[in-house]
């Protein structure tokens, strides 16, 4: 059926924006459940949507978009992408291709490689908004308007957005909401247009995040994660059309306007981080010294006033960390931001990529030190981007020996690359070491023996010992024959390391210690190991 | 962070210094395993082997004050997991970096304390030795006791130590009660003594008296020992020669010479010179006292003592009684004797090297002294060692004689293993060791008798109609040999090496040694099914030898009987005419009784056995592939009709053997049963090089098959019946009904018809997997031509097996069973084995129930075995491949076993795993011990493994 339905070209594309989304670990998980055959009733639906239920503790609900897996979705209430999109995805895959090559490309470690164009808008620039009729009942503007008019157009245009957002997906709905009203600027001047798209895009995310109090969302909330991707797609939507703003081209009294806007919309909200959307719009808008400085100095006298709530002196100072970079002082702002949990992460991204993009590298190991702190929040891509940063860095100021610090300090974020450059570098007891702790399967680490015999066949002793353990301890007769396998490899190892009396210590304390598990002693007679 | 997951430690310290752990995972908060725990914290451990070994219970990790003292000191963890340690687990780690700088600074004591209360124990010194708690002391305590263990340089200096200052040595109640720390410090060397000499006490004997001691005190310059001043019970110290410096430690000397006085009170002296001296004649008694006690004490306490410089060698000399073999005994070669056989010794006591004769200690033991002196040599004779000899020679009998049994026991079961074993018995460590030294002639015997090859060989006789292997003729040479010696032989080669040969050439050398004179005749005891296997072996290889069957109806009975035999060299019959013809059989003294397949006896008890001891022989040999096929009580049994007496009484046998080796499974004890039979007990096997063989390979493959659902359901149902009745029933009815449980499950497994007693059932292969198996097997086979044998243990299966495949069209089949005739059954092997007659008059598949035909015949001709169920001996089941796979096969022999999953049949089947290593380690389990399980046992036994069962049902 699937093989009917979607091509493998389509899958294979999926596969690729699957690796890039999704975190080994979760796909792992996914993989499993896919193995035991949870995922049921999978159906292609038009427009390049697959769903399917899969059971878990209950039964979730998950939507794939094919052509934009971020859309995708899913009931469960972990709040990024999870472990039933990756077993709906094996399922797809497994028609096209061997699902457990997937798995083990996504185990691979992932690093992003470090490119400027990183540091900059993924989006694309504002293009000229096509044709829509628009409905006489909402008004129209034309390029003479004004931003009173422009908001009050908005305000008419969205009237029953809630309502359709209730009824269809949340994010498509927003977009093409929003990507019509950009028709009504379409034979406009571009800089006005493209202003207008700015608060346009403002405009939407405060009707989202209306909608998202009307619908009590908190972190917790089912929904949440669909929020979440919704305003991360028009955050990045909003810098990248602040990015590509000719500002030069518009008149200080509009620019004054936009900036005062941020005052106004901004609310108490769990869904829209107000605070962040102030922090770009300051960034490419507020440049004139004299307004930031007032900005600042308005701040400043806010915080001095008596009887704040902590939650009213919390934001106030999330925003004046803004002030503290542009003046150079980061350690100030970098504190604000640690006392402020997941609320700042947005900003430290942020405020990290700017400086990066002036390259000012030297400032920047000031931002790593306090890195472990912020990683624990960070998704895949995010510590990714952060990981890709200060590799440049450290290459930038000649300190890329430092990189294995680093990545040790990024623990367990940095796992898989850690563990991968241990092993390149030939610090191979480290490397074990890791895995050991991080309880990486034995077959993993046995591709390696060769390696680890040739280098130092003391560290195989350990490898081989451990594995055995865990085979007898299955209790079972496959377990022990796989165990006396691995005995005799301890044996010539430790022959080959001239040590005969160790292996004759170590097998008899084996034999005594387990001398109750008839079937083991069998199997160590049968290998002729002990008698 | 720079590690991946993070754990916190929960650690209890104990009051003997273990430091209990346990684990939590942060992340999930859940305990972790504490061989988990184990593998996490010693990773890198060696001397736990990666903590592979170190103690620990369901739910902690116990550590031992040494390995406690590493973890925190020396660490072998994994140093990507952040260990968060809790309050004790802190304190602990404290401790053990207090310790860690105090050894390295030298700040610690023994500690005086602990060594009164018999320990070892050491401290730190000043403030840190107050604050550390008595059991992380344990600790320091442990990490030395390890240095000086393991660590040579650390241990070579610690002996030194201690040889300097033998107080050290003292511990526990040696050490004077009210010793107070500071002379003790002293005492040992850590605190100065500045006293310029060493008191010293010396004994010396007597020149001119043997019962009188002399005891004298010296003061010993301590710069120059060989300085000494003598003190004499007329001095006083103001007197005394001495140099000026130690005239000011008057005080010192008496201490010294009191404290002498109250260690041995009897050392007071009883004249005027109290104070300054001691006593100064001691006599024997008090000698010995001193020398073996008193002295040490002194040691211990820093009064140094001399003793006489041959001391050392008598403590140390350790006494050996010695049989020794009369010289007048000489016997030439072809005197005979059985093991009961009493031969003359006279007993001698070694000590040193002096040897005494019976009489010359037994005036010595009168004499009740402890020390003696004996051509100049002094010797001490303990009470000990009088009870000792006492209780040895009453133990051997004593008066002078042993039996050649006895001299064999002590000769092959040397002393020194007595010794390791002492153990065992607490009373067997106060016995002397005893040695025989056998004359010259005997010893030679009894070499030959443990090598093979030394053994002369016999001449292939010219009679014999063929060619020998050399192993062969070996075994005939061997069987020749223990018969000169008038011993009975056990010959127990592997199958298909021709034992009937060897004996067939044995009968032959000795008919032809006898020249013309009558022999007796031999008698041979044998399974009726092989009775016509050895008549066509002997006509073929022997024709010259006078046979006689004694077999049948129509068998001579009384003086017939005896006229019938007068020509015959070999008479044969079988084992159950043994018992009812024991008339006729005991009627005469045969020359050699021979029993074939000689397991037959393996019940001592049975009428059969004990008749067929009865029998009257001048030699026996017995014949067996399968010496102790399951019993070590078989082999007594077998050894009982050789060589009675050898293995002692069934009783004695079963108490330091059986028990021990089946009950505790003492490796040990069977290497000592081995010893004990190797001179009668010849056994080669297929692989042995030495034989040389051409036997083509044997490849053996396990069938495995599921149970149908109706095999299940049964299977089920009558577990659950068994263990329904199992309740309330007697111990003997518990028995009955477990075995015959088992025969049932088997049954089942082979086919649901066997229960339901449907003879004439539709066959339908759909009802057990065993039969489509079988089926499939056998075309292919019957495809290339090829013949198989198939072994059960049921009748009736055999007899659906022979529908089955016959109807399949592979007739004709074959079935051996016991009720088969002798006529019939030999007919069948011709027929079977003979090329040359047309296939439709030949079987392809012959079919023999496991008990009928498992020996004797010859069935070359087949090189297919099935064994369509399990026997729970291996080597029943290795007997009855070997018919098939014996010299003559020129082809691969493919061996199937059939083996259903989750049943019984698979647990028999890792039974016999196991027991295929016992039983050639002489050591085998009956089926009885099935019945003594407990019910959870057998539940664990016969229980159906559900995941086998098959689907489709």
């Amino acid at each position: 059926m699937l093989q009917k339905e979607l091509n493998q070209e389509q899958v294979m594309q999926l596969g690729e924006q699957i690796l890039r989304s999704m975190e080994g670990p979760v796909l792992e998980r996914g993989y499993e459940y896919f193995s035991q055959g949870l995922v049921f009733n999978i159906q292609v639906k038009p427009g390049g949507i697959i769903t399917s239920a899969v059971q878990g503790t209950q039964v979730y609900q998950v939507e794939i978009h094919m052509e934009s897996f971020p859309d995708s979705s899913c009931t469960c209430p972990y709040p990024s992408y999870c472990k039933h999109m990756g077993a709906t995805f094996f399922q797809i895959y497994s028609v096209f291709a061997n699902p457990k090559h997937f798995l083990q490309e996504a185990q691979q470690p992932r690093t992003e490689a470090f490119s400027a164009s990183i540091l900059y808008p993924q989006g694309k620039p504002p293009a000229q908004a096509r044709y829509q009729h628009l409905p006489s009942s909402v008004g129209s503007l034309t390029e003479q308007s004004t931003i009173e008019d422009w908001w009050q157009f908005l305000r008419n245009w969205t009237r029953n957005l809630s309502t359709d957002m209730e009824k269809h997906r949340l994010y498509t709905e927003l977009r093409n909401n929003y990507e019509r009203a950009l028709s009504a600027s379409r034979l406009w001047p571009k800089d006005r247009a493209h202003l207008f798209s700015i608060h346009a895009i403002l405009h939407h995310l405060q009707k989202l995040d209306e909608y998202g109090q009307q619908m009590k969302i908190v972190p917790t909330s089912p929904a949440s994660q669909e929020f979440t991707r919704t305003v991360n797609r028009f955050m990045e939507e909003l810098e990248t059309a602040l990015f590509y703003l000719e500002k030069s081209n518009i008149s200080s009294a509009d620019l004054d306007h936009t900036l005062e806007l941020c005052t106004e919309i901004g609310s108490e909200s769990s869904v829209v981080n107000w605070v962040a959307v102030t922090h770009v719009l300051w960034w490419y808008l507020l440049d004139d010294p004299e307004k930031e400085a007032a900005v600042a100095k308005d701040l400043l006298e806010k915080l001095a006033e008596a009887g704040l709530s902590p939650q009213q002196k919390a934001k106030l100072e999330l925003l004046y960390s803004h002030f503290a970079i542009r003046a150079g002082k980061d350690e100030l702002a970098l504190s604000i931001w640690e006392q402020q949990d997941h609320h700042a992460l947005f900003s430290f991204l942020f405020y990290l990529k700017v400086i990066a993009r002036q390259e000012e590298w030297q400032r920047l190991f000031l931002w790593f030190d306090r890195l472990p702190l912020f990683i624990k929040q960070m998704d895949g891509q995010e510590y990714r981007l952060a990981a890709a940063i200060w590799r440049h860095t450290l290459d930038m100021t000649g300190r890329s020996a430092d990189w294995i610090t680093c990545l040790k300090g990024m623990l367990p974020r940095s796992f898989p690359e850690y563990a991968a450059y241990l092993l390149e570098d030939n610090q191979l007891k480290q490397w074990l070491d890791v895995h050991f702790s991080m309880g990486t399967p034995y077959l993993e680490l046995a591709e390696h023996s060769k390696r680890l015999e040739e280098t130092d066949p003391h560290l195989l002793l350990p490898l081989y010992v451990r594995e055995i353990n865990r085979l007898i301890l299955s209790r079972s007769r496959t377990g022990y024959q796989e165990a006396v396998k691995l005995l005799k490899k301890v044996r010539s190892c430790y022959q080959k390391l001239d040590q005969q009396r160790r292996w004759d210590a170590y097998i008899e304390q084996l034999a005594g210690k387990h001398r109750r598990l008839r079937t083991f002693q069998e199997e160590l007679r049968r290998g002729n190991l002990f008698s | 962070m720079s590690a991946v997951v993070q754990i916190h430690l929960i650690g209890q310290m104990l009051e003997d210094g273990h430091l209990h752990l346990t684990g939590r995972s942060s992340e999930r908060d859940s305990p972790i395993r504490p061989d988990e725990l184990a593998s996490m914290l010693f990773a890198w451990d060696e001397e736990s082997f990666y903590g592979s070994f170190l103690e620990m219970t369901d739910e902690e990790l116990r550590l031992t004050p040494m390995e406690a003292f590493r973890l925190f000191t020396a660490p072998q963890s994994l140093s990507h997991i952040e260990y968060m340690l809790d309050e004790q687990m802190e304190a602990c780690r404290n401790h053990a970096f207090a310790i860690k700088q105090a050894l390295a600074s030298g700040q610690f004591l023994p500690d005086l304390d602990a060594w009164k209360k018999g320990v070892a124990g050491w401290r730190l010194t000043g403030e840190k030795g107050d604050l550390l708690p008595a059991n992380a002391h344990l600790w320091l305590t442990a990490v030395l006791e390890h240095f000086t263990s393991t660590h040579f340089g650390v241990s070579s200096a610690w002996s030194h130590v201690q040889r300097e200052f033998p107080a050290l040595y003292a511990i526990g109640e040696e050490i004077p009660p009210l010793l107070d720390e500071q002379d003790w410090l002293q005492s040992i060397g850590l605190l100065p003594d500045s006293t310029p000499f060493r008191t010293c006490l010396q004994i010396v004997e007597s020149t001119y008296d043997t019962q009188e001691w002399h005891l004298k005190i010296f003061l010993q310059d301590r710069q120059q020992p060989e300085q000494l001043v003598e003190i004499t019970s007329q001095d006083s110290w103001d007197s005394l020669p001495l140099p000026s410096a130690w005239r000011s430690y008057k005080d010192r000397y008496y201490r010294d010479v009191q404290k002498c006085v109250s260690l041995i009170p009897w050392l007071a002296a009883e004249d005027g010179s109290a104070g300054i001296h001691i006593r100064t004649l001691l006599s024997n008694e008090e000698a010995w006292r001193f020398l073996t006690e008193g002295s040490l004490r002194l040691v211990q306490s820093g009064i140094h003592v001399f003793l006489p410089a041959w001391w050392e060698q008598v403590r140390k000399a350790k006494p050996t009684l010695k049989a020794v073999m009369k010289s007048s005994h000489t016997r030439s070669p072809h005197t005979y004797f059985d093991v009961l056989h009493i031969m003359d010794f006279e007993w001698k006591l070694a000590i040193g090297t002096l040897e005494l004769s019976e009489k010359e200690f037994r005036s010595l033991l009168s004499q009740q002294q402890k020390l003696m002196q004996i051509n100049g040599q002094w010797i001490q004779v303990t009470p000990e060692l009088v009870s000792q000899i006492q209780k040895t020679l009453k133990q051997t009998a004593g008066s002078g004689h042993l039996s050649f049994r006895d001299v064999l026991h002590m000769y092959l079961l040397p002393s020194m293993e007595q010794e390791e074993h002492a153990d065992l018995d607490q009373d067997e460590e106060m016995s002397l060791s005893v040695e025989v030294e056998l004359d010259q002639h005997l010893q030679h015997f009894i070499s030959q008798l443990q090598e093979i090859t030394s053994i002369p060989l016999i001449e292939q006789p010219a009679s014999f109609q063929g060619t020998l292997r050399s192993y062969q003729l070996q075994g005939s040479s061997w069987l020749w040999f223990l018969r000169s010696l008038g011993l009975g032989a056990c010959l127990a080669d592997d199958m298909g090496l021709g034992k009937t040969i060897q004996f067939i050439t044995y009968l032959l050398h000795g008919k032809e040694r006898a020249n013309r004179h009558r022999q007796a005749p031999s008698l041979l005891i044998c399974p009726t099914s092989v009775i016509g296997n050895w008549q066509k072996e002997l006509e073929r290889f022997a024709p010259s030898l006078h046979v006689y069957i004694h077999y049948g109806n129509t068998r001579k009975h009384g003086h017939e009987f005896l006229s019938s035999i007068q020509e015959a060299d070999l008479v044969i019959t079988s084992y159950a005419l043994s018992h009812l013809d024991e008339e006729e059989l005991s009627s005469l003294t045969w020359d050699t009784i021979c029993l074939d397949e000689a397991q037959h006896i393996k019940n001592a008890h049975t009428k059969q056995a004990q008749s067929i001891r009865r029998l009257k022989a001048a030699y026996r040999i017995a014949l067996t592939g399968t010496p102790i096929e399951n019993r070590l009580m078989e082999l007594w049994s077998i050894f009982e009709f050789l060589n009675p007496g050898y293995l002692g009484s069934q009783h004695e046998f079963s108490r330091s053997f059986v028990e021990p080796i089946e009950g505790e499974q003492k490796p040990e004890l069977i290497s000592r049963l081995q010893r004990l039979i190797q001179p009668f007990l010849l056994r080669r096997e297929k692989t042995d090089p030495a034989i040389q063989l051409d036997l083509p390979e044997k490849i053996e493959e396990k069938e495995y098959v599921r149970l149908t659902a109706e095999q299940a359901a049964l299977y089920e149902s009558t577990i659950q019946d068994m263990f329904d009745k199992l309740s309330g029933a007697s111990a003997m009815a518990r028995r009955g009904l477990i075995l015959t449980t088992l025969t049932r499950l088997k049954q089942i497994c082979d086919h649901p018809a066997l229960i339901h007693r449907e003879r004439n059932a539709a066959i339908d292969l759909s009802r057990s997997q065993k039969l489509e198996r079988l089926l499939e097997l056998v075309e292919e086979i019957r495809e290339k031509g090829e013949r198989c044998l198939i072994f059960t243990q049921y009748l009736q299966m055999g007899y659906l097996m022979q529908r089955v495949l016959e109807s399949a069209g592979y007739g004709p089949v074959f079935f051996l069973h016991g009720g088969t005739s002798k006529d019939m059954r030999d007919q069948m092997i011709q027929r079977f084995q003979d090329p040359s007659l047309p296939e439709q008059e030949r079987a392809g598949i012959f079919i023999l129930s496991l008990r009928a035909g498992g020996i004797g015949l010859n069935l070359t001709e087949a090189n297919h075995v099935f064994h369509i169920d399990r026997w729970w001996n291996p080597a029943v089941e290795s007997q009855a491949t070997d018919r098939v796979y014996r010299i003559g096969q020129q082809r691969n022999v493919n061996v199937y076993k059939f083996i259903t999953l989750g049943t019984i049949e698979e647990r028999i089947d890792e039974m016999m795993e196991r027991k295929h290593l016992l039983s050639k380690k002489i050591v085998g389990t009956g089926e009885n011990w099935i019945t003594e399980l407990s019910a959870n046992e057998l539940h664990e036994l016969f229980m159906l493994r559900h995941e086998w069962l098959d689907g489709k049902g």
